[in-house]
């Protein structure tokens, strides 16, 4: 059982999941590493990649909704038209979420950007990924460092029995040392490379 | 991450699922050109379904409807369409049709049924025809229509 180190904020009880439900050792890992960055390291996170499956969504649902509004005030043989209409359009714009989703957002759960204080280095993004197949312990976690002029990535693939004990509770401490050794190296890499 | 933008990300998830059934549920009245594609036979004994039928119905409108067809048919002012068979179909040359149903069952025509003064039944007010029937999948919708809200949204037909 690990608790939280110093460096965390606030009320931080250890995270525990079902270690057997590849899903939400996934999630839990992620939201570890999301949280690391944004209170760590000082990131701010950017919501863009995000946002663009969200506004897909939306505008799918704006279509079926104003399909059954429409149907619902003109019975069948009337509205056939604007059913077509919108159900082609849902199609056509689910086939786009899923590519969104597929190839664009893939696995990217984390974009973020580092301002630096002094206003000197340029900003420095991170956007991090993650794969966890589904009865398997492999976590892959895939950092793009982007420092403004140069980009590296690094990735770290480890067996999730490393950060998880036997009660399924996530030991933030050794994930985290993880994340930050690879960061560490990302920038370490970055600079070596101007 | 913003709770406003956590609370629509997961509102859209879900509304996404019920959109993408809506939508399926739509296009299939577009494939059959029908408006209820899909009913469940409420009360049975008076023609060959039982209750509890799964009726699958269509309605193209070069299937032209000839006596002996099954076909799904609503009376003004009934909001549960009923389904019997056709007996006669009286045809002028302009291409306009009347219809006459009685129920396998029944030993009258459904004249009865029609609206005051009604003896024919006119091309709008059928539904479609039958087309197959699945026995028994539709009991559980029958449970499901015993709750308030859901009956009006529920496909029902009575024989």
């Amino acid at each position: 059982m690990s608790d939280t180190a110093a460096g965390v904020t606030t009320a931080d009880k250890p995270i525990k999941v079902n270690k057997w439900e590849t899903n939400a050792v996934k999630n839990a890992l992620d939201d570890a590493c999301k949280k690391y960055f944004k209170e760590t390291l000082n990131f701010s996170e950017d919501y863009k990649l995000m946002d663009g499956r969200l506004y897909i969504s939306f505008i799918a649902c704006l279509f079926s909704g104003y399909a059954l509004i429409y149907d619902w005030l003109n019975p069948f043989p009337k509205s056939r038209a604007i059913l077509i209409l919108c159900v082609i359009a849902y199609f056509i714009l689910m086939g786009i979420l899923t590519f969104y989703m597929q190839f664009i957002e893939h696995g990217k759960f984390y974009t973020g950007k580092l301002v630096d204080r002094a206003g000197v280095d340029p900003v420095s993004r991170c956007t991090v990924s993650s794969k966890l197949k589904k009865y398997d312990d492999k976590y892959q976690l895939t950092l793009d460092y982007n420092d403004g002029t140069d980009k590296t990535t690094k990735s770290l693939k480890k067996s999730i029995g490393n950060y998880f004990d036997e009660n399924g509770v996530l030991c933030y401490d050794r994930f985290t040392a993880d994340i930050r050794k690879m960061y560490d190296e990302a920038r370490l890499n970055a600079r070596k490379a101007k | 991450m913003h709770w406003s933008r956590k609370l629509i990300s997961r509102l859209l998830r879900y509304a996404i699922v019920i959109s993408t059934l809506l939508m399926l549920w739509k296009s299939l009245i577009l494939a059959t050109n029908c408006s209820q594609p899909i009913l469940v036979v409420l009360s049975g004994g008076y023609s060959f379904h039982n209750l509890g039928d799964l009726l699958f119905v269509t309605n193209y409108p070069a299937d032209s409807i000839r006596a002996g067809d099954v076909v799904v048919f609503r009376i003004e002012g009934r909001f549960i369409p009923i389904v019997h068979r056709v007996i006669r179909v009286h045809e002028r040359e302009d291409g306009y049709v009347k219809f006459l149903t009685k129920g396998d069952g029944n030993s009258v025509d459904d004249r009865g049924l029609y609206s005051v003064g009604q003896l024919w039944l006119e091309r709008e007010q059928i539904v479609g025809k039958v087309k197959g029937y699945f026995p028994y999948l539709g009991l559980f919708i029958i449970l499901l229509s015993n709750l308030p809200l859901l009956d009006r949204l529920l496909l029902r037909v009575v024989t």
